[in-house]
């Protein structure tokens, strides 16, 4: 029995194999997303999930098109105030391709420059905290198309209940603290919790929900992660240990200068990354807030 | 040993002895140890009364509980892991530009401590939701089984990365992103989860954490602040993961002129670090803190200006350095890409606290006695290209000296000497020898 396991398992030492004996072809492998339970090529399932979860760049325009369309389709066409620049949606967007060929050609010639999120870096340049993120909505220069199509629908007191039903029934519907306007996105949608959604519901459906409950049915800007962050680093600052092993990545030479410039570094190192990110306690609790504010305004 | 039972063991005139460490027969006339049930129950009794008494740290020997001799029972087909045996190797397939995570992967499957852990199924959950669903020291522990089932077919970590991105949003988003953060942000996951639900969590601090991912890499790293005028030193000791060393130029002289605060100063060529002993030393070298830095000085109460030291308190078991190979100063980003040679071996010992001289002179490197500061190399992480696009392989240590890279789902033999030349930008290193807390 033991030689039989040396021949199962034993290494390859060929070349121009590796070690388990295969010819390094590239892997056609599957995998069933656990989001949406799709069966998807294994090495485009990143992308997909991106999508899937709702974060990537057109998301956003996805999700406010869905339920514009819910709406325009249900209620007729006079319903809606904005106009959504649909045609020039379409162009860009990989999802809905109404010129599928033009669709192609810019998805392979972003894949070729490598660099989607080039405009990223100058952007994360900017930091990350909070009060920046006002900064963040003027300054990246392909945000101005969106402006006509936000990823939230306001004046929910004005809707009948024939527009709130159909609205919450195609879309997550959770009411924003920041815009009080109603989320887009799909039932599944991240940023939100079901109960949440519960709790939208009962208040544009239900029975006479006084205006306090405004409070109740968002918390929107505060998410669990948050809660810990914050806790953890309250309580670590109180304990004296005012670092956890994320916060304090030893510094080299020089000490508020390098960490200033360590804390830029973080925000746009090396790879293309999302919000500056540093890994402290601090200003993880900022940038959390701040991912809330992007991506309620979903220009990641 | 024979097991079969001694026929001489009731005999009294056949000769006999007993050893005094583990309580175990050798018969003469056998010419071998032998065993019986009841004087092994006597001796695992004496012994486990005699580690009770705080004689020695006892290492008690597993012992399979019914439910363990069953599952032994049911399940015949036993598992030996030769060295030339590709069990512990497996690839990863990319799942679009996330080679940063598989590097990382790679790396922790292959980290001693943490497989013996989770191999010996020390993991106990305790985040019950959906069961287990949601928790990333249950996904690790399933992927080290993959890892070890013997199944060589390509790996697809689907889950885990569904699992990361739901549980860190920072990271989420298919983009080409950054191993060292990756590997921080991971432990930092693995942790909370390891002690969530527990009232571990208002209780611990970094320092004084028992979960298994503070226990193999939290380090302490100790920084001793001096005021120039009235010399007092104030110390803190930050609990660490890793240690990120900066390459290149020397931003400060050798405290002659004040430097400016960004750009490189003209520093003479020698001394840009070409190996991990130099960035070390570079690390622990005292520094003058310049004259806009001052700092209020806590004994004699003006605001002065400081010498800062950096050395390693307390050695974590796995010791990772970070080369920071990537530059962002005066708004441009470019990767740095000179050559930093590694040890196979590292002895820590000059750059810890105890190591350390008076503030005016360099560190000595002591010729290390204690052997407890020595550490080998078990992983490399490396990056190829630019900063804006490129990917990541790794090289992991198999059993004593095999090497092998692991690029996505090819893994290949590498040669010990491929290892040390390559470029290097993580740099994993584990304790020789685990002392008893």
């Amino acid at each position: 029995m033991q030689l039989r396991s040396k021949v199962e398992h034993a290494i390859v030492d060929r070349p121009g194999v590796d070690v388990f004996g295969n010819l390094p072809a590239k892997k056609q492998l599957e995998c069933i997303c656990p989001n949406c339970q799709r069966n998807l090529a294994a090495s485009r399932f990143a992308p997909h999930l991106e999508k899937c979860m709702g974060m990537g760049r057109n998301s956003s325009r996805i999700a406010s098109r869905r339920s514009q369309k819910v709406l325009k389709d249900r209620l007729g066409p006079d319903s809606l105030k904005h106009d959504s620049g649909e045609s020039e949606d379409d162009y860009n967007d990989a999802d809905w391709s109404l010129y599928p060929d033009k669709k192609l050609k810019r998805l392979r010639k972003e894949k070729r420059s490598n660099s989607p999120r080039r405009h990223k870096n100058s952007r994360l340049k900017n930091g990350s905290s909070l009060t920046d993120s006002s900064l963040h909505i003027t300054d990246v220069p392909f945000k101005h198309e969106r402006a006509d199509t936000p990823d939230s629908i306001g004046g929910y007191e004005y809707m009948t209940l024939e527009e709130k039903k159909t609205l919450l029934m195609s879309t997550c519907g959770v009411i924003s603290g920041h815009t009080k306007k109603m989320c887009t996105r799909s039932h599944k949608c991240p940023q939100h919790t079901d109960e949440q959604r519960r709790q939208v519901r009962q208040f544009l459906l239900g029975t006479g929900i006084h205006g306090d409950d405004d409070d109740n049915v968002d918390i929107d800007t505060y998410v669990d992660g948050d809660s810990q962050s914050l806790r953890e680093s309250l309580q670590w600052e109180a304990a004296s240990y005012a670092s956890s092993p994320t916060d304090s990545t030893s510094t080299t030479n020089g000490n508020s200068h390098a960490s200033s410039r360590k804390r830029h570094g973080k925000s746009s190192k090396s790879k293309k990354r999302k919000n500056g990110k540093s890994h402290s306690f601090h200003t993880t609790v900022t940038n959390s807030n701040s991912n809330q504010l992007s991506n309620m305004y979903e220009f990641d | 040993m024979t097991l079969s039972g001694c026929p001489h063991l009731k005999a009294l005139k056949s000769e006999k002895a007993v050893d005094m460490t583990y309580g175990m027969i050798n018969c003469f006339a056998c010419g071998d140890y032998v065993y019986d049930r009841e004087i092994d129950k006597i001796a695992r009794h004496l012994n486990a009364r005699s580690a009770s008494q705080g004689v020695l740290n006892q290492f008690v020997s597993w012992q399979p509980n019914h439910k363990e001799l069953d599952l032994l029972k049911k399940n015949t087909k036993r598992r030996r892991v030769e060295e030339c045996s590709t069990i512990g190797l497996r690839g990863l397939i990319n799942l679009g530009n996330t080679c940063f995570m598989n590097s990382i992967v790679q790396s922790l499957i292959h980290t001693p401590v943490l497989r013996e852990y989770f191999l010996a199924d020390k993991h106990v959950c305790q985040i019950a939701k959906d069961g287990n669903e949601q928790c990333l020291v249950c996904e690790l522990s399933r992927i080290f089984q993959e890892f070890y089932s013997g199944i060589s077919s390509t790996y697809i970590p689907f889950r885990l990365l569904h699992l990361v991105w739901t549980s860190a949003r920072h990271l989420a988003g298919y983009e080409q992103q950054d191993a060292h953060e990756f590997l921080i942000a991971a432990l930092d996951l693995l942790h909370r989860h390891c002690i969530a639900g527990s009232n571990g969590r208002s209780t611990s601090s970094p320092h004084n954490c028992h979960c298994i991912i503070d226990q193999i890499f939290t380090g302490g790293l100790q920084s001793d602040v001096t005021c120039q005028q009235c010399n007092n030193v104030s110390t803190t000791i930050d609990p660490i993961w890793d240690i990120s060393l900066d390459l290149g130029p020397g931003l400060y002289n050798n405290g002659s002129n004040p430097s400016p605060l960004t750009g490189y100063s003209n520093s003479p060529g020698n001394y840009d670090p070409t190996s991990l002993l130099d960035c070390l030393k570079r690390f622990t070298k005292p520094e003058h803190l310049g004259s806009s830095a001052k700092i209020k000085c806590s004994n004699c109460g003006n605001y002065q200006e400081s010498t800062k030291q950096l050395t390693m308190k307390k050695l974590p078991i796995v010791a990772c350095f970070h080369l920071k190979r990537f530059e962002h100063s005066t708004g441009y980003h470019k990767k740095i890409s000179t050559y930093v040679s590694f040890p196979e071996e590292l002895d820590m010992t000059p750059f810890m606290s105890s190591s350390k001289t008076n503030i005016n002179g360099s560190v000595h490197s002591t010729i290390g006695l204690s052997c407890k500061n020595k550490y080998s190399l078990f992983a490399v992480v490396n990056h190829s290209g630019t900063i804006e696009c490129g990917h990541y392989t790794c090289f992991i240590r198999q059993h004593k000296n095999q090497w092998f890279k692991c690029d996505d789902h090819l893994i290949t033999r590498a040669l010990p000497q491929e290892v040390l030349n390559s470029e290097g930008y993580l740099l994993f290193y584990h304790k020789q020898i685990l002392e008893y807390e």
